[in-house]
């Protein structure tokens, strides 16, 4: 649900030990970001980290979640292949909630919005380049609708009609 | 704005790894079951007003409150209304708000019927949209129990069935949607019920981030041989505030003898732990 809203410029040191000698900047554009606000969570890993759950990304930004668009810039990477994975942390509990059965309840995301099926996507599917200078990317949120107001609205409607 | 915390991203990609999660993480989240369920109140005062192929209006005013528990992706609720209907004594309702032409005789005389409804339970499952792609898919199942009285004619005093699934898609700021029911209403002695089917199609469209309005055409075939179907358009605006309160205006205008020929009403509904 894209949305024009107020737009974040955060610049987030990456973190790697040693900033390279040519390095890079990468902007990255959240989309379908839910007005119900909390904190948005995003990972850059490179194909080394990206399998293992418990590795430090590359560079990270955790901002508050702008309505519709959330930019935040990653600076001083090195080229190289890269992925990103993304949440909305909607209640702000540092975590991403899931359901009973382990089922993500928030929005979430990956480069190249690539959809995972069962399980998070391998690093060949939401891979992308980055090259020295400014890049790009555009992210999408998916799982956005359950907790989007049109749903809050039908859910209330449908109080309405007693079914 | 808090910088790098690596710890916060593993935690989500941690649960994303976990779409399918061994017994130790299902046993771990099955302790929070309770600590993550959310409750909502709601309170609907509708009226309408119609004379359903009679020769003779029947107005209706109801008070729905109802209570919601959901937790992951149930939903169970459970109302009762409580209603005020005048006319002659010739339409009760059913489980699903469809009215129920019971006699057509127009020598009775005019009366108002006041009183508690029916008792209604409900259960809900949101399809995760992992399985669903872009697609957002609900079904649902209730049971109406007979606890209305029967001698005022506010209840059928049968146990109804109920089933529906909605299918919605977001496209930007429209959200089209279908729902289908079915009901299957128990048999009273004095007069025949048939099974319905309904069908609402229509679409939301998100004005701004806290306004939301919704449109659909709404089909209920006859519940009796004394009945045409329902056929509707439905209009509503929806003002969502933070915190949890959604406030709800709506209108409805019938397109045929089966339905209501106008109905209005306002929903409000709070969402806490």
């Amino acid at each position: 649900m894209p949305r024009p809203g107020l737009r974040i410029l955060l610049s987030i040191a990456a973190v790697l030990p040693v900033t390279p000698a040519v390095a890079a900047n990468l902007t990255i554009r959240v989309e379908n970001v839910l007005p119900a606000g909390g904190i948005l969570r995003l990972g850059l890993y490179d194909e080394a980290r990206y399998p293992d759950d418990n590795a430090k990304p590359i560079a990270a930004a955790d901002v508050p979640a702008v309505a519709g668009e959330t930019v935040i810039t990653l600076q001083g990477i090195a080229p190289g292949a890269y992925a990103i994975q993304a949440y909305q942390d909607v209640n702000s509990n540092d975590r991403m909630d899931t359901s009973w059965i382990g089922l993500p309840l928030e929005p979430f995301g990956f480069s190249l919005d690539i959809k995972p099926f069962l399980s998070k996507p391998v690093f060949n599917a939401v891979k992308f380049i980055v090259t020295a200078g400014e890049n790009s990317q555009v992210v999408h949120l998916q799982n956005s609708v359950k907790n989007s107001p049109a749903e809050k609205a039908r859910d209330t409607i449908r109080a309405r009609q007693r079914k | 704005m808090r910088h790098q915390q690596p710890r916060t991203c593993k935690s989500g990609l941690l649960a994303l790894a976990l779409l399918l999660p061994g017994g130790g993480a299902l046993a771990q989240d099955q302790d929070n079951l309770f600590q993550d369920m959310q409750f909502t109140s709601t309170f609907g005062l509708g009226y309408s007003n119609g004379d359903y192929g009679t020769t003779r209006n029947t107005n209706v005013l109801i008070g729905l409150p109802i209570l919601s528990a959901t937790t992951d992706d149930f939903k169970f609720s459970v109302s009762m209304p409580y209603m005020r209907v005048s006319g002659r004594g010739l339409v009760i309702f059913d489980a699903a708000g469809n009215p129920i032409v019971v006699n057509r005789r127009t020598t009775l005389p005019p009366a108002t019927r006041t009183g508690f409804g029916d008792l209604s339970f409900s259960g809900t499952y949101s399809v995760p949209s992992s399985f669903m792609d872009d697609f957002q898919v609900k079904v649902s199942a209730g049971i109406k129990v007979p606890t209305a009285s029967t001698r005022r004619r506010l209840s059928t005093g049968e146990t109804d069935f109920t089933m529906s699934m909605d299918v919605t898609r977001s496209f930007g700021d429209w959200g089209p949607f279908v729902t289908i029911g079915y009901l299957v209403p128990g048999q009273p002695t004095t007069f025949t019920l048939y099974n319905t089917v309904s069908v609402s199609a229509g679409t939301s469209y998100t004005i701004s981030d806290n306004l939301v309005a919704v449109v659909s055409y709404d089909y209920d075939s006859a519940s009796t041989p004394l009945v045409t179907a329902s056929h509707e358009l439905f209009g509503s605006l929806s003002w969502i505030r933070e915190g949890g309160m959604t406030l709800t205006g709506y209108g409805t205008l019938g397109l045929s003898t089966g339905s209501p020929n106008i109905g209005a009403g306002l929903v409000l509904s709070y969402a806490f732990r």
